[in-house]
């Protein structure tokens, strides 16, 4: 956390993303009634989920387009990888994605000898730096420009740029050069209707419209949530995803896809094909008290008014989805084992609830997500917690139950970590804290309890 | 997976065996659909009293997302505006879209005067698929070397400062995103309220057979904010949008 480049990096985030919508939400008129609109309508579409499913598949095979529903990321993986041998697929371009992500689906294709570029500029940058996008809507945000230059320079083999426009422009000619030669992209959807059978693309920057003017062929990925039932509740959900995510009223571009082109079209792809996955979202579905966490649009609000992600930053979950919603959805998916720890990152303190566009009560299934870890599967192979750390859960518990446990706990805690602390902060702390201050400092316990400092400041 | 078999398994994680039937109302289902183009019939009733109020609207979000707004009173203006934008970039090289708006403005004449050369990308429908898809990568090698693409438009959205335009026979996806320069055309009367009234008459149009094979809602130059946050034009799409309100 000395890196004064990430703090800052964190702070444009805070200042930029959240501040902009507050504003957006002060500025739209009935703000809270849209909010309440946007919860209805992901209740009702997530409780009707395969009623919704079956009409959005029927709909966009009417509109030519071909569907696959995967149980898994290897399910899924494997439709893509056949559909890029079987047409002989070279290159292609991704246009932000966070589901492929997920899939891993890069290095499946990258295995066969396929060419796979990002095109958000974000993403690109840490596509070439080998890195992991650090926020969803800002994925470089970690870097400086200096960083982006060398990166940019080493690429095109050509003179290095220097300001955030020239390195820009640059980008632009040298991913324009990929976009001519692509044969296949892959995107995301922000939404999918189910009525009209289509798949709606939100960017900034336009690598959505070149995905779907450029190569022969489009596939889109989403996880089976991410629809709508009509082009009305589509209208609502726009309004309020935009707002939150970067609080603009509207994103420079919203590209519609309702299947393949017309053929009398100048251009846009001859095939689409649409990917639904689960991939263990069925267990979030089947579990009442965590279903809600399906309603997620994934516009990175609840990270941006975060004060833990706002420290620590995105890279520290570990998974694709970050942040307060990451925290929940990741442990599901992967089982409650490679997330397992991703519950306890965080104080309960509610900002993410309240900046939710449709109200998900993150830290109530953050609480219930902790008490379902703690207690493990039933199969002892799929047990989340070692012995260790269920005492230490259990110690917690027993410690924050009672004032006297707790007094005697933290100075227990104070004379324990004396050797380690600097500046009020853990840089380098022995197990078990070793495994957290590895990629970020771990808060050295006060000096006194903020009760002792209440009592004694007179 | 079989579809049938993961159907099941979601129905089976909600705790029913088999599909619902019609599930209860969303909480803002469109009517049926007479129902719908009643109110489509009424929107465009709505606007056609409200033009001059809605493109003033209009004019004032196009600025908040980035267009640089040009008002015409009338469409022989069009034609000079437009030529004098092309001189202002220094363009040489332009490419138009067969809205018919561009014919009735007459930029063929006006371009022509300023010596900037204007190609047009429709196909030629009399011709094999061969040849189609020959023209359609002749297409392709051009909107990227030109100057300026110049469109109409089927709507604005005044709520959002959005121009909207659908893919289709003459109008290429590409030269509203390709060259660097973007001018459009619309006229009063074609300005909606907001996005709910769009995707009203989407949805009619769709039902009533009239599906475009995609629709783009365009609002201002492509944008970035990647490196360091500073807002940068121009990354993919056009660095600058120029629309011309008509009436």
């Amino acid at each position: 956390m000395a890196d004064v480049r990430l703090q800052q990096a964190h702070e444009v985030v805070y200042n930029g993303f959240h501040r902009a919508r507050l504003a957006a939400a002060g500025d739209t008129e009935n703000w809270e009634a849209q909010r309440d609109l946007g919860k209805a309508i992901k209740d009702h579409t997530i409780a009707n989920l395969d009623y919704y499913l079956d009409m959005l598949a029927t709909n966009v095979e009417k509109n030519g387009g071909r569907v696959y529903f995967a149980d898994d990321a290897t399910d899924a993986n494997a439709y893509v990888r056949r559909l890029a041998q079987s047409n002989g697929v070279e290159t292609v371009i991704k246009s932000k994605s966070m589901v492929s992500e997920e899939m891993g689906l890069n290095h499946v294709l990258e295995v066969d000898g396929v060419e796979v570029v990002e095109t958000d500029l974000g993403e690109y940058i840490v596509q070439l730096a080998g890195e992991a996008p650090y926020h969803i809507i800002a994925p470089a945000i970690h870097k400086s420009k200096e960083q982006v230059a060398d990166l940019l320079a080493e690429e095109s083999g050509s003179e290095r740029r220097e300001t955030a426009e020239q390195l820009t422009r640059q980008a632009r000619e040298m991913l324009r050069e990929v976009f001519q030669r692509a044969d296949m992209s892959i995107t995301g959807a922000n939404f999918a209707v189910a009525e009209t059978g289509s798949i709606v693309l939100v960017t900034n920057e336009g690598n959505g419209r070149m995905a779907t003017s450029m190569p022969r062929i489009h596939v889109a990925a989403m996880g089976m949530e991410k629809l709508v039932p009509s082009a009305a509740d589509l209208s609502a959900m726009l309004r309020i995803l935009i707002r939150s995510a970067t609080g603009q009223r509207i994103s420079c571009y919203v590209t519609m896809v309702n299947g393949p082109r017309a053929h009398d079209e100048e251009d846009g792809p001859e095939e689409f094909h649409l990917v639904i996955m689960n991939n263990g979202r069925d267990r979030l579905l089947r579990d009442e008290s965590l279903r809600e966490a399906l309603n997620c649009i994934r516009c990175g609000a609840c990270m941006n008014s975060c004060p833990v992600y706002r420290k620590v930053g995105g890279h520290s979950y570990g998974w694709v989805y970050p942040g307060p919603i990451g925290s929940i959805v990741s442990p599901v998916l992967t089982g409650l084992r490679d997330g397992s720890k991703l519950p306890a990152a965080s104080s309960l303190c509610g900002a993410c609830h309240d900046a939710c566009p449709v109200k998900i009560n993150i830290p109530r299934m953050l609480l219930e997500l902790r008490s379902q870890t703690a207690q493990g599967e039933p199969d002892p192979a799929q047990r989340a917690s070692g012995v260790g750390e269920r005492f230490t859960w259990k110690a917690w518990r027993q410690g924050m139950m009672s004032r006297r446990r707790f007094e005697a706990g933290s100075s227990v805690a104070k004379i324990v970590s004396s050797p380690f602390n600097r500046d009020g902060w853990l840089k380098k702390a022995p197990p078990p804290i070793a495994g957290w201050t590895s990629s970020r400092d771990f808060p050295a316990p006060a000096s006194q309890s903020f009760g002792k400092w209440f009592a004694e400041r007179g | 997976m079989d579809r049938n078999e993961f159907i099941s398994n979601v129905s089976a994680s909600l705790g029913r065996t088999a599909l619902p039937g019609e599930p209860g109302a969303t909480p803002i289902r469109y009517p049926d659909l007479s129902g719908a183009r009643e109110a489509a019939a009424d929107v465009r009733r709505d606007v056609d009293v409200r033009s001059s109020e809605l493109l003033d609207k209009a004019a004032d979000a196009l600025s908040t997302t980035g267009w640089n707004v040009h008002r015409a009173e009338t469409m022989e203006d069009v034609g000079d505006l437009i030529a004098q934008i092309c001189r202002d970039i220094d363009a040489e090289k332009a490419l138009r879209s067969g809205h018919e708006v561009l014919d009735e403005a007459g930029i063929e004449l006006a371009l022509g005067r300023v010596g900037v050369e204007l190609s047009d990308m429709t196909l030629n429908d009399e011709t094999t698929d061969d040849e189609r898809d020959e023209q359609r990568l002749a297409h392709r090698q051009e909107v990227f070397k030109t100057d300026v693409g110049i469109t109409g438009g089927d709507y604005v959205i005044a709520e959002t400062g959005t121009l909207v335009i659908h893919p289709k026979k003459g109008v290429s996806r590409l030269t509203s995103l390709a060259p660097p320069v973007h001018i459009a055309v619309v006229r009063r009367g074609q300005v909606l309220p907001s996005l709910d009234e769009l995707f009203l008459l989407e949805h009619v149009d769709i039902h009533s057979g009239d599906r475009h094979a995609a629709m783009n809602l365009i609002s201002g130059p492509s944008r970035t904010g990647d490196i360091e946050a500073t807002i940068v034009h121009g990354i993919h799409g056009p660095v600058e949008t120029h629309i011309v309100l008509v009436g």
